[in-house]
């Protein structure tokens, strides 16, 4: 299982949006164990995938637990909901979307390992 | 020298016995109000469904850990084969967890950190971190720099500062394995060799590799959040590795103290 990943923006933003639609998210933390727990707005998910920019390249990615509820999703998706889903990622793809990331966010697991001399990485957004 | 261990062995002894006497041995005993944070994973913890959304700090000082982004939540397990069975938190190579800065996290002349975890064994993964890396970076404890069965625990003199200075051990110091770690700070002394020290399981590392600069006489106050698995999220180096515990002191250990809070954590850890 692979992340769903995209050269436009505007795909994954859909995809997005209708994973956490129908995860119900801002999502609220189950509390396990006993002792001191943080306080509940603490423990909120509040969305269960943003879209990740890769640091060099024009690509977008949804994380790979997003895919797993995404093929759960689809089981109870009916067609016309699939339907819909493509008419949102087409109607998407035609949009010139001014959307910046709000994050970016190294998750490249074969990036070289960054020396601590070497100067800060410039967070701007594209 | 039969002199001093006698009077280490008293002191050692002396302090046992005023932290027993209390009832049980925590890490809230031994260090008191100095006690920064302190995250249990058999503790305090909130889900999202088997991934962390928040780890509270069970120090009562309010320094709770929390990921609000599920891609970037840590997966919990409440029994982890790979850690002696007990519970553990543990990153996926894109995960961490942060906490706001507060006066607690915020020391100045002296810190000690404690963890008992396994480690990845993958080079460049930060443990803990305080501050943001160029902004308002503090400190950082973490996988050696190109080795990752070594440490690196580093200092910044400024908060500005986009390297810090810092100290490695040896390859092979940070074994594979459920261990104990402790990193101290000690601004007070004169040398790099005495201002930073790390322990495993209890044993001093003898021999720690001069990073860069000098190791400053004091903390930066930094405004920057506490980063557990990762330094902040622009810079990444993300952990894999498995935890089970970890506190921070706000001041320097005792030898007496450090020699307790590692056994608590060693029978924390079934080692």
């Amino acid at each position: 299982m692979t992340d769903f990943t995209s050269t436009k923006l505007a795909d994954v933003e859909a995809y997005c949006a209708i994973v956490s639609k129908a995860e119900g998210y801002p999502k609220a933390g189950v509390r396990v164990g006993g002792g001191i727990h943080a306080p509940p707005e603490l423990g909120v998910t509040h969305r269960h995938v943003e879209p990740i920019k890769h640091p060099d390249r024009a690509e977008w990615r949804a994380p790979v637990d997003a895919k797993a509820v995404a093929a759960q999703t689809s089981k109870a998706l009916t067609v016309a909901e699939k339907n819909s889903l493509s008419l949102a990622v087409a109607s998407a793809k035609s949009i010139d979307a001014s959307w910046e990331p709000k994050a970016i966010v190294d998750v490249e697991a074969d990036s070289p390992p960054k020396e601590l001399t070497e100067e800060p990485l410039d967070l701007k957004p594209e | 020298m039969t002199l001093v261990t006698r009077r280490s062995s008293r002191l050692v002894s002396r302090v046992q016995t005023r932290i027993v006497g209390r009832g049980e041995v925590t890490p809230k005993s031994i260090f008191g109000a100095s006690l920064a944070a302190w995250y249990r994973a058999d503790l305090g913890i909130t889900l999202n469904g088997s991934t962390v959304s928040a780890w509270a700090d069970q120090s009562e000082n309010g320094n709770h850990l929390a990921q609000g982004t599920a891609g970037n939540q840590p997966t919990y397990s409440a029994s982890d084969a790979l850690i002696n069975s007990r519970s553990s938190v543990t990153g996926d190579g894109g995960d961490y967890l942060a906490a706001s800065d507060s006066a607690p996290l915020s020391p100045s002349t002296g810190m000690t950190i404690f963890a008992l975890l396994r480690n990845s064994g993958v080079a460049n993964q930060a443990l803990l971190v305080k501050g943001v890396f160029g902004t308002s970076h503090s400190w950082f404890f973490q996988t050696g720099v190109v080795d990752g069965t070594a440490l690196a625990f580093g200092v910044a003199s400024t908060a500005l500062e986009t390297y810090a200075n810092y100290r490695t051990t040896a390859a092979g110091t940070f074994p594979s394995g459920v261990r104990v770690f402790c990193a101290v700070y000690d601004g007070t002394q004169s040398t790099n060799a005495t201002r930073c020290k790390i322990y495993v399981d209890g044993a001093e590392v003898a021999t720690l590799a001069f990073g860069a600069g000098t190791i400053p006489t004091s903390l930066v106050d930094s405004t920057g959040s506490l980063y557990l698995g990762s330094w902040d999220p622009g810079v990444g180096r993300y952990s894999t590795s498995r935890y089970h515990e970890a506190f921070i002191v706000s001041r320097t250990a005792t030898a007496a103290e450090r020699d307790v809070a590692t056994n608590y954590l060693r029978r924390k850890g079934g080692i």
